[in-house]
């Protein structure tokens, strides 16, 4: 394949057939790194393998520090008379970028402790996809990078080598093969419509208002399944806690964030789309106080908390866009956290249900304190970097009253939520024997706590390097005081209804339960009344295939037959006194059916043939 | 003992809460405002808990 250099000044006069690359920067798609990268990981071992896994997120870092926060394509790839392109950056794309790449390496250090390659390779092929998607220049490249994230992020499920993870598996492969389906369709409709594979605002055309709404859907719905929408959501919180330790850290990072990445860019100012994030925020968090199993729980915080990016890239003010951004870089590093500790404590203890666990907090102390850091930063307490970004989206939905109400009150339901996991988890009085999480994990969930306290403190760590620009000051007095009397009074009533709150080790039930009902009886259809149509339509084909052979093998004793056969049932409706000698001469003709054959005289014959020919004519010529 | 901390807890922050309620109220703002909305929130999850764990012992 030959190569081509360009500046940026432009790409339009390049010879074709070649690859374009980016000559005043020089910087490699990050995604290469990771991908190629993940191929070396088997044939080491021991420190080098540590230090070599350390190494490749590190160098990516460095590569997205390298790449200018401007538009320019490079690495085209003409394909079928499209160009494909693998890295496109500009602000929003390499914001998301950091933080997919900072975090990780700390997701990477976590892990260090993991013997097996396997699980290696599948994060590493991960992170580089989910890195593919927010640098992709076009759609079918999105498209491309988007498969190969569902694809490696099932084998952190399938990992966990049980059968409720290799069953949980597949159904969140198939739910992500479908929302794939849907986007390739959108994809290519928009294309049909649009002639173009760049990746714009979704806008319903005036051309072809018909196809382009079909696009629309299915792109969204594409789009909304990797974004949780409600109903769409049901793989999160039945596939994140079934996956390995180390792996549901990965999960809770890159799929949902990439989808909200999408959406920024597809889908900015739609209002449907900021109540469905409104909806997701409350729907997310009523759920996650249902749950017992401390990392289900966490996974229905991820619908909630993405509820509040959404909602702020449906507003699609600048202060929305801005907070929805801004909360995906501070949910992954505090939710990346709070599966961090999870993972510790049943590593650890091997429990993950409420009502098993408690007294962590003497037992397990620095997991118990990076534990209090990510629930006080996913609830938005003053000092912690989730209120600097929910802040701003809440701010932003003032003028939707609903949309600020479901927002507000998903804000009090999370303090609720973790003032639960906290006490029920760690601060009640329970003796347990545990010992304190292992040295590298340790080292990983410290760094993440300091970047959520750092940036909670000094948000400008941030701002300065969001897609627009910022016009909001969190530290208001107004703000923080409003903020602080919110959760002072919501951790009074727990307080007071602390038993209202406990945890229930029964089964809870989601729109999955709707699906499996569904599934169960499509299967009945299938098994009942679609088998039993399907055989009598058979048992008819089969019926009228022996009665055209019989019919075939000797024509005219059949007529003879046919005649005998209604002449009978006509004088057996008379009660005719001959029906005898009918009857005999019709059993006659049954035996002799096969064995003696009628012959037609020759005039006979060309007669009926004319008959026939005139009948064809008369159908052609009537148009038939 | 346990009842103890929890009625100090309980006395130290209602004295805070009000504390800056004063506040919040003295900078313009609608008095008893987050009083509403906490409690109001509070409410509607423990309502939320209640009809879907009756919800879902109806269905299993």
């Amino acid at each position: 394949m030959r190569l081509f250099y360009h500046s940026n000044q432009g790409i339009a006069n390049y010879p074709e057939g070649g690859v374009i690359i980016d000559m005043d920067t020089m910087v490699v798609p990050p995604v290469v790194i990771f991908l190629a990268g993940a191929f070396l990981i088997p044939f080491l071992k021991g420190n080098a393998k540590r230090c070599y896994l350390l190494l490749i997120p590190f160098l990516a870092i460095i590569d997205l520090v390298l790449i200018e926060p401007q538009v320019y394509n490079s690495y085209v790839f003409p394909f079928l008379g499209m160009e494909l392109i693998l890295l496109q950056a500009d602000k929003l794309s390499l914001f998301v970028g950091y933080i997919f790449g900072i975090i990780g390496f700390l997701n990477i250090l976590y892990s260090l402790n993991v013997k097996d390659n396997g699980q290696h390779f599948s994060a590493f092929w991960y992170i580089g996809s989910s890195l593919g998607v927010v640098f992709a220049g076009d759609f079918f490249t999105l498209l491309f990078f988007w498969e190969i994230m569902a694809v490696s992020s099932v084998c952190l499920i399938w990992y966990q080598k049980k059968k409720e993870s290799i069953d949980a598996g597949f159904r969140y492969i198939l739910m992500h093969l479908f929302g794939g389906s849907c986007l390739l369709i959108g994809i290519v409709i928009h294309y049909v419509t649009t002639k173009s594979i760049e990746i714009s605002t979704i806008e319903i055309s005036a051309i072809d208002p018909n196809l382009s709404i079909l696009s629309y859907i299915f792109i969204l719905i594409g789009v909304g399944l990797n974004t949780v929408f409600i109903p769409l959501h049901t793989w999160l919180p039945d596939a994140y806690p079934r996956a390995t330790i180390t792996g549901a850290v990965f999960l809770s990072v890159y799929t949902t964030k990439t989808g909200v990445y999408v959406l920024a860019r597809t889908f900015p100012g739609v209002e449907a789309v900021a109540y469905m994030g409104g909806i997701m925020a409350l729907f997310g968090v009523t759920f996650a106080l249902l749950q017992n199993d401390i990392r289900k729980l966490l996974s229905y915080h991820i619908i909630s908390q993405v509820g509040y990016m959404v909602a702020g890239i449906g507003i699609g003010t600048a202060m929305g866009i801005n907070g929805g951004i801004a909360h995906v870089f501070n949910h992954i590093l505090y939710k990346a956290l709070l599966f961090m500790c999870a993972g510790a404590v049943i590593h650890r203890t091997g429990r993950s249900n409420l009502t098993e666990l408690g007294g962590l907090a003497r037992k397990m102390p620095v997991t118990t304190i990076t534990f209090v850091i990510a629930a006080l930063s996913i609830s938005g307490v003053v000092g912690f970097n989730g209120f600097i970004s929910k802040g701003m989206v809440i701010e932003a939905a003032h003028h939707q009253p609903i949309l600020w109400l479901l927002l507000e009150f998903a804000s009090i339901g999370t303090f609720l939520s973790f003032l639960k996991v906290g006490y029920y988890g760690f601060f009640r009085k329970r003796e347990i024997e545990v010992k304190e999480a292992p040295k590298v994990m340790l080292i990983a969930m410290s760094i993440t706590a300091f970047l959520c306290v750092a940036i909670g403190i000094y948000p400008d760590l941030i701002f300065s390097i969001l897609p627009h620009t910022v016009d909001y000051h969190p530290f208001s007095l107004g703000h923080v005081i409003g903020t602080s009397q919110l959760f002072m009074i919501t951790g009074i009533i727990f307080l007071l209804g602390l038993h209202l709150f406990g945890p229930h080790d029964r089964i809870t039930y989601d729109f999955d339960y709707l699906y499996r009902k569904s599934a169960k009886l499509f299967l009945w259809f299938c098994k009942n009344p679609l088998m039993k149509f399907a055989s009598t339509i058979d048992r008819i084909t089969i019926r009228a295939a022996g009665t055209i052979l019989w019919f075939s093998r000797n024509p005219l004793g059949a007529m003879k037959h046919i005649r005998y056969e209604s002449h009978l049932f006509y004088l057996e409706l008379r009660k005719a006194e001959h029906a005898v000698e009918v009857a005999i001469k019709l059993e006659e003709q049954k035996v002799s059916h096969l064995n003696k054959h009628e012959q037609m005289s020759i005039g006979l014959a060309i007669l009926l043939i004319i008959i026939i020919l005139l009948f064809y004519i008369l159908l052609y010529m009537a148009g038939i | 003992m346990e009842n103890l901390n929890m009625v100090i807890v309980l006395g130290f922050g209602t004295l805070l809460m009000l504390g800056i309620e004063l506040t919040h109220v003295h900078e313009g703002h609608f008095p008893g405002y987050n009083i509403i909305l906490a409690i109001s929130g509070c409410a509607y999850f423990i309502t939320a808990i209640k009809a879907l764990r009756i919800i879902q012992r109806g269905v299993s």
